[in-house]
C-alpha cells in the first residue's frame, strides 16, 4: 500500500506546489462547481457523452515483464498511484486538480493535494489486494456492471460536491 | 442501487433519480452551509468541506478505476 500512497502523494503535492502559487482560487472554485454540476447530471444520469476528460494509455508489458518484483511493484505504484497517466472513465478524477487549484495558498493546496494523493494511491491499493484473493476473479459481464455501478456513484458525489462548491462560492462571493 | 429503490418505492426511475439528484445537491449545499456555521471565524471553511469531500471522491476513484472495463 505504501508503494501507491507514498509516491502519489508526492507526485500530488508537487501538482499542489505548482497550482497554489498560482492565483486561481475563486476561478477554480467556480469551475469546480460548473463541471462537477455538469459531469454529475451526466454520470448519474447514465449517459456517456461527452466522455470523462482523461487519457487511454496503459502501462506497457515492456516495463513490468522479466524485471524484479520490487521494481515491478515501484513501476506500477509510480504509475497507478498517482492516476494522472492511466485511462480513467470517471469524471471524478478531473475535479481533484480544480479542487487543488481552489483550495488557495501554497500551504492549502500542498495539503489538499498529498491528501487526494494518499487516498487516490491507497484506494488503488486496496482495490488491487482484493482483486489478489483466490476467487476473486470476476467474468466480464460483471466487470462492466460494477462500472455502471461505480459510474453512476461517482455522478452523485460530483453533485453532493457541486452543492458544497456552489453554496462555498456563495460564501466567498457574498 | 437507484433500480433497486425504484422497485421497491413503486417509483419509476424517471422520478427517483432527479429527486436522488437534487437531494445530493441539497445535501453538499448543507454540508457546506454547516462547516461555514461551524468555524464563522475562518472565511474558507466551506472551501475545506469541499476539499474534504473532495479527497473521499480521491479514494473512491482510486478503487473504482480497478473496475473500469
Amino acid at each position: 500500500m505504501l508503494a501507491y500512497a507514498l509516491p502519489a502523494a508526492v507526485v500530488w503535492a508537487v501538482v499542489g506546489l505548482c497550482l497554489g502559487a498560482l492565483p486561481l482560487a475563486r476561478p477554480a472554485l467556480v469551475l469546480a462547481a460548473g463541471y462537477a454540476a455538469c459531469y454529475g447530471v451526466l454520470e448519474a444520469t447514465g449517459r456517456l457523452t461527452p466522455p470523462a476528460p482523461g487519457t487511454r494509455w496503459q502501462v506497457p508489458q515492456t516495463m513490468v515483464t522479466g524485471v524484479p518484483p520490487w521494481r515491478r511493484i515501484a513501476v506500477w505504484g509510480s504509475i497507478l498511484g498517482p492516476g494522472f497517466l492511466t485511462r480513467n472513465p470517471y469524471a471524478g478524477f478531473g475535479l481533484l486538480p480544480i479542487v487543488v487549484a481552489a483550495a488557495g495558498g501554497v500551504r492549502g493546496a500542498v495539503a489538499v493535494a498529498a491528501a487526494i494523493g494518499v487516498a487516490h494511491g491507497t484506494g488503488r491499493a486496496l482495490a488491487l489486494l482484493r482483486d489478489a484473493r483466490p476467487g476473486a476473479g470476476a467474468d466480464p459481464m460483471r466487470l462492466v456492471l460494477i462500472s455502471m455501478y461505480w459510474r453512476r456513484t461517482d455522478g452523485f458525489w460530483l453533485l453532493v460536491i457541486a452543492g458544497a462548491a456552489a453554496a462555498a462560492c456563495a460564501y466567498q462571493f457574498a | 442501487m437507484t433500480g433497486w429503490l425504484a422497485r421497491r418505492a413503486s417509483l419509476p426511475e424517471r422520478v427517483l433519480i432527479p429527486a436522488a439528484m437534487a437531494a445530493a445537491v441539497g445535501a453538499g449545499l448543507a454540508l457546506a452551509w454547516a462547516g461555514a456555521r461551524a468555524v464563522p471565524a475562518r472565511p474558507g471553511a466551506a472551501v475545506g468541506v469541499v476539499a474534504g469531500l473532495t479527497v473521499l471522491l480521491a479514494a473512491a476513484n482510486g478503487f473504482a478505476k480497478a473496475y473500469s472495463p
